[in-house]
């Protein structure tokens, strides 16, 4: 008896990996077509059990089984284009190997920073936690957990002539460069 | 070499050049510690060690647009002022620093001469490849 179960691990990959995507409303149509399809899986599995008494099955089922693979390669892959598109080189690359959770994370973290002179985001913190010896996520959540309150603002008010404000915490090296408007451009310990 | 066979050279050597600096900034935590521990009371709204961080983190940024996409998303011109602005032997305190400070960072001095090195090839870049397409035009 034909065995389909590496179709199905490859569909409870797909959700595994992209499965925080396919949850946003956005992706719904995606998601109903990957259940569609995980479904005629199910269905081929409950015929190959039938078969065994009822020799017409087999037809029925082999022409299910083709329909189901291809459109689950074409899906995979519209699934991957739409995710991929939605990322600059330097995210996919700041979020490759991580979990959905992480990225969300880490994207919400990067709205408390500018991209000053980068690209974007992504890249500077690529550099920012490269140059540091931090991992990017734990550099995020640094600089986010940054204390202010323990912090010497300086100019004391308003911001240098380069448009920046630095906070510094000299007990232990601490700091804080960001833009006017509350943005970190840099962050890090001078130790 | 042809032109884009020139542009795609002076690409990978900024990106060697930018990695470079990188290593050598990982070199120089000591002295760098011994910087800020000099700097840390004074209060001032520059120090040498938040120039260095700021301004090499401003050209580290074109540079790595420029390694990635070719090009910078601001206005060529803007960039172009902006890395004139932050000439670092042209700021005060940095300056004022070299002078007095002996033989005490050469690690911080190698840093700052390799940034400023890099900041004026990513001058050069700009004009030739995104000011003179523009002009061009």
């Amino acid at each position: 008896m034909p065995n389909h179960s590496e179709d199905r691990e490859a569909i409870r990959q797909i959700r595994e990996i992209y499965g925080a995507f396919l949850e946003k409303p956005e992706n719904a149509d995606l998601a109903n077509r990957l259940s569609a399809i995980a479904q005629k899986y199910r269905r081929i599995a409950e015929m190959e059990v039938n078969a065994e008494t009822n020799p017409f099955v087999g037809l029925d089922r082999e022409n299910l089984l083709m329909e189901a693979e291809t459109e689950f390669e074409e899906l995979s892959s519209q699934i991957k284009e739409a995710y991929d598109l939605n990322l600059s080189p330097s995210e996919r690359q700041l979020f490759e190997g991580r979990s959905q959770d992480e990225i969300d994370e880490m994207q919400e973290l990067m709205k408390q920073w500018s991209p000053a002179t980068y690209a974007d985001i992504a890249a500077s913190i690529l550099d920012h936690s490269f140059r540091k010896d931090y991992d990017p996520l734990e550099y995020l959540r640094n600089a986010s957990n940054f204390d202010k309150s323990r912090a010497m603002r300086i100019p004391r008010l308003g911001c240098s002539e380069v448009g920046t404000v630095r906070w510094e915490i000299r007990s232990t090296g601490e700091y804080l460069i960001e833009t006017p408007e509350g943005k970190t451009v840099t962050y890090g310990f001078n130790d | 070499m042809k032109q884009n066979e020139v542009e795609i050279f002076e690409r990978n050597r900024l990106s060697e050049l930018k990695t470079r600096l990188f290593a050598y900034e990982k070199a120089m935590k000591d002295e760098r510690r011994k910087l800020w521990e000099t700097e840390k009371e004074s209060e001032q709204e520059y120090t040498v060690w938040s120039q260095l961080e700021l301004i090499s983190t401003y050209i580290s940024g074109y540079v790595s647009q420029i390694v990635s996409y070719g090009y910078t998303r601001q206005e060529p011109r803007e960039a172009i002022a902006h890395l004139h602005q932050i000439s670092i032997f042209d700021i005060d305190c940095i300056v004022d620093w070299y002078r007095n400070s002996g033989d005490e960072y050469p690690k911080i001095k190698q840093f700052f001469e390799l940034l400023d090195y890099i900041r004026l090839l990513t001058l050069e870049y700009i004009e030739r490849y995104q000011l003179l397409e523009l002009t061009q035009k």
